[in-house]
């Protein structure tokens, strides 16, 4: 199997990669600073090799301050899904594999 | 199913880490199931009072007592435990990967979980102002106003990490008097960004998308774009409860000085366990493992008999 890589967001890809793209991108927000955010970023780097159909991203909200501000994070880890570049549901915190797919799916299939 | 193990340790916190370094250098055949970086310790942005570390961050701390467990050969899975069972002289345990593990001896050492709230719609405006975890968060309230529940050590702590960055710091505490420890309430009373409201409990947290303002039970609001929860830790009784472990009235594993609870062969370990008003620390944590481990040994070696 090819391995899908998990794309880093950054603000001189963030208009291609999230907002002008036509269908759905789930987003990572982390920090290194984070320890949930060390035990959720491997499950959410697994979720990537297994879902089809969702481009999965990640972003560094150290690095790239004004993206967080833009989507008014102030939790980490905090996943966001966009469909078409518009926010179409989020949640917060590290949890056990099964229920962050669990959550990103019932994002995707309200919306599809 | 493989072989059973000597000892199984559940959480890999302080008291479970510390568990498996002595369990093994027992010669015990020992399994940990949890999560390190899931230890509560990951929320203390600096720890200063665990000995031979002047000042090391709590993930920092965690990493190095995961290292050392492996250093001598404990086996870590990194999974949850879901259930567990007596049968005949053996333990069997599942975990959320559906491994089913047997055992002789059983520590339990996970910890506890921040308390909530305990307002109506907490829930809606998690990960939209309000934290349980300062370390993690702290960070986006640079120039903010932001409000700390509580009047404990953590809480204090809490917002003095905040008030760093924050441009207005409140600590909301229900009682009349901080009880946190004197030299911190000191840095609190000299710190001008921080204003501690005594007697103040929160009934409402008010918002359209994110967290505005809070209303007070007094009728009392205040403009605040996050609020900290630092209301102490409960345990979670389940697993306990599964084995018929004792707790006592807040939930809390009842062990005597050995760490042994009232089944045999079950010990328990570190900020699960013990008074309600027991010292909860990092080397209180590791001191309680490294007993267990040894109850766990000589109850083992007196059945070889
Ligand atoms: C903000 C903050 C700052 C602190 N600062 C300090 C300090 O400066 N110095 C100090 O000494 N102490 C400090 N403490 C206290 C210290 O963190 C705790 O006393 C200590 O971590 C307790 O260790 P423990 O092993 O009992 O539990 P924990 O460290 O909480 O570890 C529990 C473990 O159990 C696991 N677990 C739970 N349920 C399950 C399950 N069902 N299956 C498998 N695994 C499970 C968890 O994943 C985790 O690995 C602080 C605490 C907080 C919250």
């Amino acid at each position: 199997m090819v391995r899908k890589m998990v794309l880093s967001i950054t603000s001189n890809n963030y208009e291609k990669e999230v907002m002008n793209y036509n269908g759905f991108v789930v987003i990572d927000c982390w920090a290194p600073w984070c320890a949930p955010c060390r035990m959720s970023s491997p499950v959410f780097e697994e979720l990537s090799q297994e879902i089809e159909g969702i481009k999965f991203a990640k972003l560094n909200v150290d690095e790239e301050g004004l993206i967080a501000q833009a989507n008014r994070i102030v939790s980490i880890p905090t996943f966001i899904i966009f469909k078409n570049g518009v926010e179409v549901g989020r949640f917060v915190g590290a949890m056990p594999k099964e229920l962050m797919k669990q959550k990103i799916m019932e994002v995707v299939e309200n919306n599809e | 199913m493989n072989k059973a193990y000597d000892c199984l340790i559940i959480g890999a916190g302080p008291a479970g880490l510390t568990a498996g370094i002595y369990a093994t250098r027992y010669a015990l055949k020992t399994i940990i199931i949890g999560k390190p970086f899931e230890s509560i310790i990951t929320h203390a942005w600096n720890v200063e009072n665990y000995p031979g570390f002047k000042e090391i961050s709590g993930m920092d701390l965690i990493e190095r007592f995961k290292e050392h467990a492996r250093h001598f050969g404990v086996e870590l899975v990194e999974e949850e435990v879901v259930s567990a069972e007596k049968n005949n002289e053996f333990f069997l345990i599942t975990t959320d990967a559906n491994k089913k593990i047997k055992t002789k001896t059983i520590i339990l050492a996970m910890g506890s979980v921040p308390r909530k709230l305990n307002v109506p719609n907490e829930e809606d405006f998690i990960g939209k102002g309000v934290s349980y975890c300062a370390t993690c968060d702290a960070p986006f309230f640079k120039d903010k106003v932001v409000a700390v529940v509580g009047g404990s050590d953590s809480a204090v702590m809490t917002a003095l990490l905040l008030s760093q960055k924050s441009k207005k710091v409140y600590i909301l505490y229900r009682r009349e008097k901080l009880r946190a420890h004197p030299i911190e309430i000191k840095k609190v009373n000299s710190n001008e960004k921080i204003e501690v409201v005594y007697n103040a409990q929160i009934k409402k947290l008010v918002g359209r998308d994110v967290l505005e303002k809070i209303e007070l039970t007094n009728g009392e609001e205040l403009s605040v774009d996050g609020v900290f929860v630092e209301i102490g830790h409960v345990p979670n009784p389940v697993i306990a409860k599964n084995l018929g472990v004792k707790i006592n009235e807040q939930g809390f594993i009842i062990v005597d000085e050995h760490m042994r609870t009232n089944i045999e062969r079950v010990y328990s370990a570190g900020d699960i366990c013990g008074t309600k008003e027991k010292l909860r620390q990092v080397i209180t944590a590791a001191a309680e493992g490294a007993k267990a481990a040894r109850s766990a040994y000589e109850d083992i070696e007196k059945n070889k008999k």
